[in-house]
């Protein structure tokens, strides 16, 4: 092993990790790279020190304060954290489908069961889940609409 | 009170004030970190009120798998990068930055004074992310893996840039000790 085999494997090893055997022989015959490592060791150990930083007032308390008003804050309700574009999107793929009905067929499998007559039904059904949307979408997002339109 | 993962199941059992246990355990460290990131006193205080109650906020998924310590650290790692990244770059570091007292004759002061800037430039060239890992291996003390469970930075990754960094003491410091090759 040559001094510079040797000073990378120095370089290669973890915190703490016991030297190997072949770099410890070296060691042993070779006071260049003794002395070396001693070298290398200070400076690790000087730049350790250097970046020691004690806290200059314990936080303790400070800390323990804030996680008692955390503690006393009531937790919000969870509540739908849908953006009003996200809202739009389910009720623009409910009106088209509404607006899709005269040109599809597919409520025509309900026509022979009883009371099969949807003319009307249907259009009904899917106003009315329509309004229900219309609603909920105006519910959640009162305070957006208020600012988009009255502000 | 004995080890950390004894006193968070009894701090979740209620008794939270035992938290105040680990909080004194391990402010320092957690300061030091915040000071690595920020560079001055009243960010890396806030930083550690918020490591402090962020690790609080979430105890119940800690379990023990890693150390505290290491799982403190983790979730400072990203809180650092996540705040440098919103609030403002990290001051420069001064030349005469926090050297500690040195003994030994002047031109070894001199030197290992020479190899501690040096070690510090390489870091600084860094990136942030980069550069706070290789200040968990030589100012924190911590190994390859830890840091790698740290900041998801592949274990590899942490090695080589730790290896660069110590070739850059290297090339300094052989130069000070007689030189030649020496086959065994």
């Amino acid at each position: 092993m040559t001094c510079k085999d040797a000073m990378d494997l120095y370089c290669y090893l973890d915190q703490g990790e016991p030297l190997p055997a072949d770099l410890e022989a070296h060691l042993a015959s070779c006071p260049t790279c003794t002395q070396w490592v001693q070298r290398m060791d200070s400076v690790l150990q000087l730049y350790k020190r250097s970046g020691q930083h004690p806290i200059p007032t314990p936080i303790e308390d400070r800390i323990l304060a804030a996680i008692e008003a955390l503690e006393a804050t009531p937790t919000p309700k969870p509540g739908l954290t849908l953006s009003p574009g996200k809202w739009m999107l389910p009720g623009v793929f409910l009106l088209l489908g509404i607006l899709g009905i005269p040109f599809s067929t597919v409520f025509s499998v309900f026509a022979s069961q009883p009371g099969g007559n949807l003319e009307v039904l249907v259009p009904v059904v899917l106003g009315a889940a329509f309004t229900t949307y219309a609603a909920f979408f105006t519910g959640y997002n009162l305070e957006w609409l208020k600012k988009k339109f009255l502000t | 009170m004995g080890s950390d993962f004894e006193i968070i199941q009894e701090v979740l059992r209620g008794n939270r004030c035992l938290y105040g246990e680990l909080v004194r355990k391990y402010q320092h460290q957690i300061y030091a970190l915040g000071f690595k990131f920020f560079r001055n006193q009243e960010d890396a205080e806030d930083f550690t009120q918020e490591v402090f109650l962020k690790a609080y906020q979430r105890l119940t998924t800690f379990r023990g798998e890693s150390s505290f310590y290491t799982w403190l650290f983790r979730i400072g790692y990203f809180l650092g990068l996540s705040w440098n990244r919103r609030k403002r770059p990290a001051l420069p570091i001064p030349e005469d930055y926090d050297t500690p007292e040195l003994s030994g004759g002047p031109e070894q002061l001199h030197l290992r004074k020479d190899a501690v800037a040096v070690l510090r430039k390489a870091l600084e060239e860094l990136p942030e992310r980069y550069r706070i890992c290789l200040e968990l291996y030589f100012t924190f003390g911590m190994t390859y893996q830890d840091i790698a469970n740290v900041t998801d930075i592949p274990v590899g990754t942490v090695k080589s840039h730790v290896f660069r960094a110590k070739n850059r003491l290297k090339d300094l410091l052989s130069g000070t000790v007689a030189e030649g090759p020496h086959d065994m």
